[in-house]
């Protein structure tokens, strides 16, 4: 295993202005400071460049460098979570002027704590990672009926839904939720992800969920995976 | 039985389906295709537990591989890991064992059947008191069934606000059980010490009811880890304070570990914690009898009371160092 390093997007140069340095973003990211990230995705946008850009030069390559840490479990959860937050203060001001160049969330994402669990510790981790991942994204809080999930799934015609369980006990509403979202015939519809910290590949495998995130990092890398994998358009 | 006589009470969270070792552990040893975990029994002898699937080879996936050895020695039926990881707390000084098997399957039937055989199997080892631990009521009635209460006093751990725990608080009065109960809500978790204290006054009204005595209830206003929120560690310490003022006999406690999870170096964390927490007012603690050692702990609670004033004389200190 190498060290992560900061991967410079290629090309970064031809899509700035003259003599523009991105360097200071990525550091700012990297190390959580929120409102330096802010000030500083302000000023690239008042400088006319790309909101795309910003987002792809600018904000990922810190973002990314500590994903990666994590998932090598070199950083810990609070520093993973400060980064998370700066990522979050640079896009709040990138996603308005996305959406009015009338660029897609790469999904829709419905999300929540099964029924009977009500641990949103770990879960909230996950929504601010798919948010700054670029999912247009549902939390439906903790102690979620399965009714619930199949309502706003129809609602949304989402594209993924992820279900987390933090007890040993309640993990079992990971199955029942998934089979009540095959009884009201929307399986093929929608890809499903699960986490928790009891949760395993296996378990995942068992119940038929499509996908397992062992933490926050993978639960999006799976998310991104999932998404690129055919499934039935909604009507 | 007396348990606490020194002003503090421990409980031991080490038996529990969750507790996981890395695969990079130096306990990991493998020989020839069999690979197992080594320990060292308490009469000095070394063991092994073994591993029946295959660890991976692949370094960094061995890195992000969790054996959780406790469900594997049940799994494995075997008892000298289990003894030994019950008989290790209890030489270091636990005065109530928890005993949680969640872990070992994802449907109630077979926890309840895994809670009743260890439960009946552990009370073959020792006469300690067991706290029969989980967050589904089913496995928590299935573990007192086979209580044997001719060895110890049972503790249920535990109720909280959650509508289909509330029987536990009648059963442990029937049961003459300790009764754990923890700040959760009815329909979500506390979110500032005002909530973790409005749920378990909640919670005392009830016991009231149901006339369970004072000196068998114990108040877990809940620990979340500090890695995932900059006040938590205060949340839990400011309602532990509210609480002692306001119930100045009960028990009150946390998962003291809980603090520390996902951070580096979780004996000092834990031991910080465990301090300052025996400050803001409890008098019993669920804590890792092996990383935080109990007698420590109980010399500083001796002590610091000595300190306070509120150990007149020092008569009480006095007492404990002539038997030490």
């Amino acid at each position: 295993m190498s060290e992560p390093r900061l991967k410079i997007p290629e090309g970064w140069e031809e899509r700035a202005p003259e003599g523009w340095e991105w360097s200071e973003l990525w550091e700012a990211v990297e190390v959580g400071k929120h409102i330096f990230t802010d000030e500083f995705v302000r000023k690239a946008i008042d400088t006319g460049i790309n909101p795309r850009t910003i987002l792809d030069d600018g904000l990922f390559p810190g973002f990314n460098l500590q994903g990666d840490r994590f998932t090598e479990q070199i950083i810990f959860i609070p520093e993973m979570l400060i980064t998370a937050r700066a990522m979050k203060a640079g896009l709040a001001l990138i996603r308005p002027l996305l959406a009015a160049q009338a660029e897609k969330p790469i999904g829709v994402f419905v999300m929540g704590t099964v029924l009977g669990d009500m641990h949103d510790i770990g879960q909230s981790i996950v929504a601010i990672m798919l948010e700054n991942a670029g999912f247009q994204l549902t939390n439906l809080g903790t102690d979620v009926h399965p009714d619930k999930f199949i309502e706003t799934i129809k609602e949304l015609k989402a594209d993924l839904v992820g279900f987390s369980a933090l007890l040993s006990t309640t993990v079992y509403y990971q199955k029942v939720t998934i089979d009540e979202i095959e009884k009201a015939g929307l399986r093929d519809n929608v890809k499903i992800l699960i986490g928790g910290a009891p949760t395993t590949q296996d378990w995942a495998d068992e119940i038929g969920a499509d996908g397992w995130g062992r933490d926050a990092v993978q639960a999006v890398k799976q998310a991104k995976r999932l998404i690129a994998e055919p499934r039935t358009a909604w009507a | 039985m007396t348990i606490g006589s020194h002003g503090l009470i421990i409980i031991g969270e080490n038996f529990n389906t969750t507790r996981k070792i890395r695969g990079t552990s130096p306990r990991v040893v493998r020989e020839g295709d069999k690979q197992g975990l080594s320990y060292t029994d308490l009469d000095g002898t070394v063991r092994i537990l073994d591993i029946p699937d295959p660890l991976p080879e692949d370094p960094g996936e061995l890195k992000t591989t969790m054996i959780p050895h406790i469900g594997l020695a049940l799994r494995n039926k075997d008892m000298d890991y289990i003894r030994w990881a019950i008989m290790a707390q209890v030489e270091a000084g636990a005065h109530i064992i928890d005993i949680c098997v969640d872990e070992m399957s994802h449907y109630p039937e077979e926890r309840a059947d895994w809670m009743r055989w260890t439960v009946e199997a552990v009370q073959k080892m020792t006469d300690v008191a067991l706290a029969i631990d989980s967050s589904d009521p089913q496995t928590v009635k299935a573990g007192l069934e086979v209580y044997d209460t001719s060895k110890s006093r049972p503790a249920i751990n535990s109720v909280n606000l959650e509508e289909n725990r509330l029987p536990l608080i009648p059963m442990a009065k029937e049961m003459n059980a300790y009764l754990f109960a923890n700040a959760g809500g009815s329909s979500g978790m506390p979110q500032n010490a005002q909530d973790r204290v409005d749920n378990l006054e909640q919670l005392m009204k009830m016991m009231d009811d149901a006339d369970v005595p004072m000196e068998d209830r114990f108040l877990d206003p809940l620990v979340f880890p500090i890695g995932a929120g900059p006040d938590f560690g205060l949340h839990y310490l400011d309602a532990v304070k509210t609480l002692r003022q306001r119930y100045p006999e009960v028990h009150i406690f946390g998962g003291h570990s809980n603090t520390s999870f996902g951070l580096p170096g979780r004996k000092g964390l834990n031991n910080a914690f465990i301090v300052l927490s025996m400050l803001a007012g409890c008098d019993t603690l669920m804590i890792d009898p092996i990383m935080n050692p109990p007698a420590e702990l109980i010399e500083f609670r001796m002590a610091a009371d000595a300190q306070t004033g509120k150990d007149e004389f020092a008569m009480k200190y006095l007492k404990y160092w002539r038997a030490k």
